[in-house]
């Protein structure tokens, strides 16, 4: 029944002791940027079919910029590299969506590689990063080569409408009858993955599904777009706007890349608050400044600027907390 | 919820009677053994062996007849052999004797543990006197205005329980009734899974949904009680009441507890090996598998299978290599997933942080003593950080390993 151990006889078999729990919902940075990519593709799909294979090159050449640029970043500094969760190639892929197709290839190289390194491996690598990375590359790019950021400006011989420059100049009134459905389904000028705003909101919904993103961040964003819109489109006419340059509510959902800033751009784990509390501030703060940049900024798509802003108070967002056990008052 | 986190699963699980086990190691622990145990030396089934400085920790015990085999730092070994036959005196009375005594033998007569009355004692004897028997009394003794006994499986794959209620129902019995003499609180509540239609007198039931970590002491106070003062609230696990029943129903000294080993229930001896019960059941960790004491979510990695059971020890698993991602010293990337499971509304993010740093101030500052440990934190984190890990060394910097030494002598 028992055998005769020695104390001096080598441990057999050798086990692996380690801390509790030993158990694990399985759910690793990996799988959760696996998500992520996979959410992403009806929106690279649609980007494909509508703007072929120039909306590819751009994806491909960002995505093997982004994955690159950590590679030489870590051996640079002699850090390991964590090529293996999937994280670079995601930032590499959010940063084409928000690109036009037509981008030039030093663009894209120059905006992928900036994203990985100045967004977040100089301050650290994963997790460490206090903006989104992808923004941080547009940002830098939209600043320094704003007309091959513009899709008006690269986006040649095409039918498409530019939903934003109408209503700013125009008045949402110059949109086509009925095209709330068409921009819905995709049809306008925008970036190239990020305007695609159904296939956009059916990977965001997977995401929430799959947990990969805390859905509490897209619904507070959202709310918040809608609600402000609501107030200003509402109020339009006493606070002296022009009311056919404040468009309803919905509208701003519809446009640009409000959809795509709150399912993939807001939900980025390490910008955004992790609480609930916080993460409605947050929400609430992202909704007005898209809202307000829309209406009185200069620049259309609003919504990039506006995540970005409202990620530089998420360590404020982040100290309103519930009070632990035993200590409510 | 994960079904792995379903307390109450169905099915009956048996608990069988191990009593042909051969060899015990009891594990010391921060218990001194009596100078006048010495090896090769004869012992009865009950006799003491080691004792704790602490009054309110039990004594420890012979699980059974038997020769000491060896006695070290960590442990002292008792293989079973049976008493000699007392030789009748010659001008002995018939062989009913109470206590017989075996005049001939060559060496010094072994005699049998005689039970203890628990008779006329008041609380604080009692209290004394079970403490010599092996139990470790201080949770019954704790005063309060509610006493509640976790009716629970306190973790995931332990399967106990509901057997003890359904086989054992009056050895819990008398460990209620012992604790009604020990403790005055005017009220004693039974935490049972919905669904169980368990009635014990003297004790109202309370019926919660059981998922962990439900089965912890201030999640299921705060369920019982609806606020979250814990000061004046006691909370014993059934497996300690138990244990408590046994030496009450018999005024002998605990020798024996249950575990629920590799998915089956044992009533074994104290000190029983991993290796016996893994040779019992039939499972064969190979290596790279982790083999653990407790639950899944809050036990001990051991490093080897001569690790006797000790009486806390309530569940032993395998962890099989690749069932679970390993864990890594990776960044917290503030995903808030563990801030959303956490049951004492902490931030383990911050705290793990702070650990990970040794800003073990900061840890205080974010209620670090609140931490109980569940092990939510570390089964959600897509990180795989050691959230656990952290906790503990914050908690050992900051003194606090004596709350935490309180907490588990009371859950």
């Amino acid at each position: 029944m028992t055998q005769q151990e020695s104390t001096m006889t080598p441990i057999v078999p050798r086990f692996v002791v380690d801390t509790p729990p030993f158990m694990h919902r399985g759910y690793t940075i990996a799988s959760m940027m696996r998500d992520k990519i996979i959410a992403l593709v009806p929106a690279a799909a649609m980007a494909i079919y509508m703007y072929g294979i120039p909306a590819a090159r751009v994806m491909a050449l960002s995505a093997g910029t982004a994955v690159l640029a950590e590679y030489l970043w870590d051996k640079i500094l002699g850090r390991k590299d964590r090529l293996y969760d999937l994280t670079s190639l995601t930032i590499g892929l959010l940063f084409a969506f928000l690109l036009p197709a037509g981008a030039p290839w030093w663009l894209v190289i120059t905006g992928s590689a900036f994203s990985v390194i100045l967004g977040r491996q100089v301050f650290g690598g994963l997790g460490c990063n206090p903006l989104c990375p992808a923004l941080v590359g547009w940002a830098a790019m939209t600043v320094a080569w704003p007309m091959f950021m513009d899709p008006m400006a690269m986006t040649l011989q095409t039918t498409l409408v530019e939903p934003l420059q109408k209503i700013k100049f125009f008045g949402y009134a110059s949109l086509p009858e009925g095209s709330e459905l068409s921009l819905f389904l995709g049809q306008q000028l925008g970036g190239l993955g990020s305007s695609q705003v159904a296939a956009v909101l059916l990977g965001g919904l997977y995401m929430c599904v799959r947990k990969a993103v805390r859905w509490e961040i897209p619904v507070a964003f959202l709310a918040s777009v809608l609600l402000v819109g609501g107030i200003f489109w509402y109020l339009a006419p006493q606070i002296g706007l022009n009311p056919a340059t404040t468009p309803p509510p919905h509208l701003y959902l519809l446009t640009g890349s409000t959809m795509f800033a709150a399912f993939f751009l807001a939900t980025d784990p390490s910008s955004s608050p992790v609480a609930l509390g916080g993460i409605c501030i947050y929400g609430l703060l992202a909704g007005s400044l898209l809202v307000l940049i829309r209406i009185f900024g200069i620049y259309l798509d609003s919504a990039p600027f506006a995540i970005l802003l409202a990620s530089l108070v998420t360590p404020m967002c982040d100290l309103v907390r519930a009070a632990p056990y035993g200590r409510r008052k | 919820m994960d079904k792995r986190f379903n307390l109450s699963p169905d099915g009956r699980h048996p608990i069988t009677v191990l009593d042909k086990v051969s060899l015990v190691r009891l594990p010391l622990g921060e218990h001194v053994q009596l100078p006048t145990i010495k090896k090769r030396q004869r012992v009865a089934g009950g006799t003491l062996l080691a004792q704790h400085s602490s009054p309110n920790v039990g004594d420890m015990h012979a699980p059974f007849d038997g020769v000491i085999k060896d006695v070290t730092a960590t442990f002292i070994e008792v293989e079973y052999e049976a008493l000699p036959e007392p030789q009748p005196p010659a001008t002995a009375e018939p062989a009913e004797g109470e206590a017989p005594k075996a005049a001939k033998a060559p060496e010094k007569p072994v005699e049998p543990v005689s039970p203890v009355s628990f008779a006329g004692l008041d609380a604080i004897a009692l209290g004394q006197t079970l403490k010599t028997l092996g139990i470790s009394i201080r949770p019954f003794t704790r005063p309060c205005d509610l006493f509640i006994i976790n009716c629970i499986n306190p973790e995931p794959g332990m399967l106990y329980t509901q057997e003890l209620l359904a086989s054992y129902l009056p050895v819990v019995e008398a460990g209620l009734a012992m604790i009604q003499r020990l403790n005055s609180a005017p009220r004693f509540v039974l935490a049972l899974p919905s669904g169980s239609n368990v009635t014990l007198e003297g004790a109202s039931a309370y019926h919660v949904p059981a998922v962990y970590p439900i089965s912890l002491a201030r999640p299921l106070i705060r369920a019982i009680t609806g606020n979250e003062d814990t000061s004046r609230v006691t909370l014993v696990r059934l497996h300690a009441v138990f244990q408590l029943g046994l030496v009450a129903m018999t005024g002998l000294p605990l020798t024996h507890t249950v575990t629920t080993a590799f998915g089956q229930n044992f009533y074994l001896p104290l000190g029983t090996p991993v290796s016996t019960l893994l040779e019992i059941t039939g499972n064969t960790p190979d290596p790279g598998d982790s083999v653990i004491l407790g639950g899944p979510m809050r036990g001990v990695a051991i490093s080897g299978l001569r690790r006797g059971v000790r009486k806390e020890d309530d569940a032993m698993a395998i962890v099989k290599q690749g069932s679970m991602p390993d864990l890594e010293d990776n960044p917290c990337i503030n995903c808030g997933a563990c801030v959303a499971v956490c049951p004492m509304r902490l931030r383990p993010n911050m705290l793990s942080r702070y650990a990970e740093f040794h800003q073990y101030e900061a840890c205080r500052k974010e209620f670090i003593e609140t931490c109980i440990e569940c092990g939510m934190c570390g089964y959600v984190c897509p990180c795989c950080r050691p959230m656990q890990q952290h906790f503990r060394m914050a908690k050992n910097h900051l003194g606090l390993h004596t709350f935490q030494h309180v907490l588990r002598q009371s859950r």
